[in-house]
């Protein structure tokens, strides 16, 4: 216990002004640090929707938004290629590791990931099917 | 106005009422007990009754009814028919409501020998009039104004066993969060601070497990069923039921540390507010439509909009202003500040549930928050961003459930502390050597196994000091040992999964992971009752000398057209084989010469290009009047050898006695094409080649091609175990709660503090204190 009195005497002054106790300090600061961190790592992470001619200006990760325009098909690493057109008339060339299972339904597509400047291909990480079926839901 | 809407009305109505004779009960007039009650029971009654209704229309088929008429259909059997129930919008906020006035009825019930009655009732009666208000503006009850032969059936994504299991347990989770809410505005508006916690933690131990177990399904649901591989995607639909799961637990420990010590007041308030909050936050953002580019789930919105801001601004504003209004008159206890305290330990828990929480919600609600002004487009967060972000915090999380556990409520001494932790240590220090042996060398996957063995073994020796207690009191290290078990599921499923992508040509085998894949061409397994069409992919492992035939459903659903593809999943214990299918291609040539052209893929024969483009009905006029002979042109466009291109149209007819006819067209040079087949529903079409050198065809033109995903998924066993074993351990809590608030003494309402002197409050609570295991505490 005595340790206990010998913190609260040490702290008591600055502690008695914020009305907050060590415990709370050291709460107060892991939130600090979290936000910070999670913040930082937000910070990286971010992807602004853009049409497809910003998206072929851009080098960050980005969210592009398209038509179908192409069937799709695999190319020669087994990656997944299709191209999708906006509502300007503009078409890019989407890659993705994977075919999504409802790929074959879809009417357009949301591809996140990074523009390849070299390749003129946009690498997707994450891709979103829309399908034109009627509402339905999944919980 | 037909009886479904009538009922919703008179329960509306009754709703209206029934808060208002709560009210006046709780500020003294007793004699209201009698009319809130019956307004309460007529409510139930009337929304019970609209449910057993529209369950009654969907057994019938009725399809008059827009939403019968949307989603079932006469093909469905009973079991998933009853789904369908939920299957919608609509539906499924029937289904909450039902919910609603259900567990209303077992508050009454719980409730009905204590003053708290009242005071509990009306908060959560104001939360089913929302609900029921809402589910009256989706409209479940719409009529057509004709009436379809049939509806137009299920998605076949969704008719699936889970279907009539998941849904209801996540909506039963959802339910409950208001009973912690609806205790917390009653302890602000009596001014008891500290009796509600008794009371509220059978209902967040079960709103925790419903949740837990409705997350658990749903992974299980899209692993075995979808092929996502893997049981989580941070999908925004996931994160939004996982974030009130947070606040669940963040608020259950919150709920020990004040029934025990009497601290945390005003936190354990605010968190049974905000957990409630996040459940309506969390509707509003998947039923709002406002994820259209960010979620697989397809939900459109249905104009519930702006009655879902009106909710979630009117609970925030009752929960958040009645918190600050009593805010100065929660007494407060001084927190404990000695590190090796149980209290500690649970404080820092709940601080990390919360600093999860605050993560994954931000993250996931980012669409929202970029459309404030500010921000020039709408932004979302890469996927990437929530698991490395999460994970430190997991981390802290498992060390603390690892120690905490083991510590005394004031505080424990680092020598006694040695001591129990020996065994815990011995433990880990094995499964570390035997991870090592497995070739599992990454440093962050080592730490979190051996946190996690470290954790659950701890727990384990808590359990063993606790047995004589009986079997109520292991409830949550029995659920602490479950979440060990998931981490380490989550570190084999998330840092050791082997992913590879396949191209199988029928019957040649591939190698990958030291087995031998061979597609052996489209059946219908005879196992499946359901008759689907089904990949056939031989699996032979030469180590064991087994061979494994995967079918992995892949057919086209008549109704809709939509094409469905589910994994075959080949169990193990240590790991799982997951087959994903993504496509097949079916032999560009069915005998040599005879082709099989899909729509706008190009097709080669003898130095021929073809590509089907569409059919034509060059009778169309004279057909549909039913005269005339059918026929049907296939446009194809040929790229010769000598590189001109042009386009040819050979024809089908059937004469009125039924019987077809053919007649080849020219190529070029010798070539000919008939069409043999036409299948419209699918667009392929059949042609045979004749007059080229047949001599040239491949073998492998003959064959049908498919593309696998083939994956390891290491340790998924054990996230299943320990997704049971973590809502086991909630529901034997849920027990041991639900007696401890049983029965009630009645007690009148405390007299207030004065706001003057808030910390002269006793420390403990002298009923509380009792709950306090002695033997926990260590020796």
């Amino acid at each position: 216990m005595a340790s206990i009195a010998v913190e609260d005497i040490r702290t008591g002054s600055a502690g008695r002004k914020l009305g907050l106790k060590p415990v709370q300090w050291l709460m107060v600061g892991i939130i600090a640090l979290a936000l910070g961190f999670g913040g930082w790592s937000m910070s990286g992470s971010l992807a602004r929707t853009v049409t497809i001619e910003e998206a072929k200006q851009s080098s960050g990760t980005i969210q592009v938004f398209g038509y179908l325009y192409s069937k799709g098909a695999y190319d020669e690493q087994l990656n997944w290629t299709f191209d999708i057109q906006d509502s300007t008339g503009a078409s890019i060339k989407v890659v993705h590791a994977t075919k999504p299972g409802n790929f074959d339904d879809a009417i357009s597509v949301a591809a996140t990931g990074k523009f390849n400047q070299a390749k003129n291909v946009f690498e997707a990480d994450q891709l979103l099917v829309k399908c034109p079926s009627k509402y339905q839901e999944q919980q | 106005m037909n009886v479904g809407n009538l009922a919703l009305v008179l329960g509306l109505a009754s709703n209206i009422t029934a808060p208002p004779a709560y009210f006046l009960w709780a500020q003294g007039r007793a004699d209201l007990r009698g009319t809130a009650r019956l307004f309460t029971g007529l409510l139930t009654l009337a929304v019970v009754g609209a449910s057993a209704f529209h369950m009654r229309n969907i057994l019938t088929h009725q399809f008059q009814y827009e939403y019968i008429n949307n989603f079932s259909d006469r093909s469905l059997p009973t079991l998933l028919l009853m789904s369908t129930f939920w299957g919608g919008q609509s539906g499924s906020l029937l289904l909450w409501s039902t919910w609603s006035v259900l567990f209303g009825l077992v508050l009454i019930w719980g409730l009905r020998r204590s003053s708290w009655e009242p005071y509990v009732l009306t908060p959560y009666l104001l939360v089913t009039l929302c609900i029921t208000g809402i589910t009256l503006a989706a409209g479940p009850f719409r009529t057509l104004s004709e009436t379809p032969l049939d509806g137009r059936g299920l998605n076949p994504l969704l008719q699936n066993y889970w279907m009539a299991i998941h849904p209801p347990i996540l909506f039963t989770g959802f339910t409950t969060m208001a009973g912690p809410f609806a205790f917390a505005v009653a302890a602000l508006w009596r001014r008891d601070y500290d009796g509600w916690v008794r009371l509220a933690q059978p209902w967040t131990l079960l709103a925790w497990a419903c949740l837990g177990a409705g997350l658990a399904l749903g992974g299980f649901w899209a692993y075995e069923s979808l092929g996502w591989g893997g049981f989580w995607g941070w999908d925004p639909v996931e994160n939004s039921s996982l974030v009130p799961w947070l606040f669940a637990s963040a608020l259950l420990h919150g709920l020990v540390l004040q029934g025990a010590r009497g601290s945390l007041k005003r936190g354990n308030l605010a968190l049974a507010i905000l957990g409630y909050l996040m459940v309506v936050y969390s509707t509003f953002l998947t039923r709002s439509g406002l994820w259209g580019q960010v979620s697989i789930h397809s939900f459109v919105e249905l104009g519930l909009m702006r009655y879902l801001v009106a909710y979630l601004a009117v609970f925030a504003s009752l929960g958040f202003g009645m918190l600050a209004w009593r805010w100065q008159t929660i007494g407060r206890r001084v927190l404990y500040s000695h590190v090796l305290s149980r209290e500690f330990g649970l404080l820092i828990s709940i601080g990390l549930f919360v600093i999860i929480a605050l993560i994954v919600g931000i993250g996931t609600s980012m669409p929202v928050i970029s459309m404030l002004p500010g921000f020039t487009s709408q932004v979302i967060v890469d996927l990437g961003f929530y698991g490395p972000t999460v994970a430190p915090f997991g981390f802290l999380l498992v060390v603390t459930m690892a120690v905490g556990p083991l510590l005394g409520w004031q505080r424990s001494k680092y020598g006694s502390l040695r001591n129990v932790l020996k065994w815990p240590a011995i433990l880990t220090g094995i499964t570390l050597f035997a991870a090592l042996l497995l070739n599992i060398i990454y440093p962050v996957a080592l730490l979190f196994i051996a946190a996690a063995v470290f954790a659950a073994a701890t727990n384990a020796v808590v359990i063993r000091r606790l047995w004589r207690a009986g079997p109520l009191k292991l409830g949550g290290y029995l659920s602490h040992i479950g979440v060990g078990l998931l981490l380490v599921g989550i570190v084999g499923t998330s840092l050791y999964k082997q992913t590879a992508a396949l191209q199988l040509t029928q019957d040649t085998p591939q190698q990958v992971f030291g087995r031998q894949f061979v597609f052996r061409g489209m059946v219908v397994p005879e196992a499946d009752p359901l008759k689907r069409r089904a990949v056939e992919i031989e699996v032979i492992d030469p180590q064991a000398g087994s061979t494994w035939t995967a079918h992995a459903s892949y057919y086209i659903f008549e109704k809709t057209g939509q094409l469905v593809q589910h994994p075959a999943i080949e169990s193990g214990l240590w790991s799982d084989l997951y087959l994903a299918v993504s496509q097949y291609d079916p032999a560009p040539q069915l005998a040599p010469g005879l082709l099989q052209l899909i729509r706008e893929t190009p097709q080669a024969i003898a130095g021929y290009l073809l590509t089907f483009k569409q059919f034509e009905l060059p009778n169309r006029e004279a057909m549909l009047q039913g005269q005339g002979p059918v026929v049907v042109e296939a446009v194809i466009e040929v790229l010769a050898p000598d590189g001109t291109l042009s386009v040819v149209k050979p024809a089908l007819r059937v004469d009125e006695n039924g019987v077809p006819s053919s007649e080849p067209v020219k190529l070029s040079g010798e070539a000919t094409a008939l069409l043999a087949l036409v299948d419209p529903a699918r667009q392929t079409a059949i042609v045979k080649v004749a007059g080229v050198d047949l001599s040239t065809v491949k073998p492998d033109d003959l064959k049908g091609r498919v593309f696998v995903e083939v994956s390891r998924e290491p340790g998924i066993k054990f996230a299943w175990g320990g997704f049971i074993l973590g809502v086991l351990g909630g529901l034997l809590a849920l027990l041991r709660r639900w007696r401890e608030s049983r029965p009630m003494v009645d007690v009148l309402p405390t007299p207030a503090p004065t706001p003057g002197s808030p910390n002269n409050r006793p420390l403990l609570q002298p009923g509380v204190a009792q709950i306090v295991p002695a033997n926990t505490e260590v020796p």
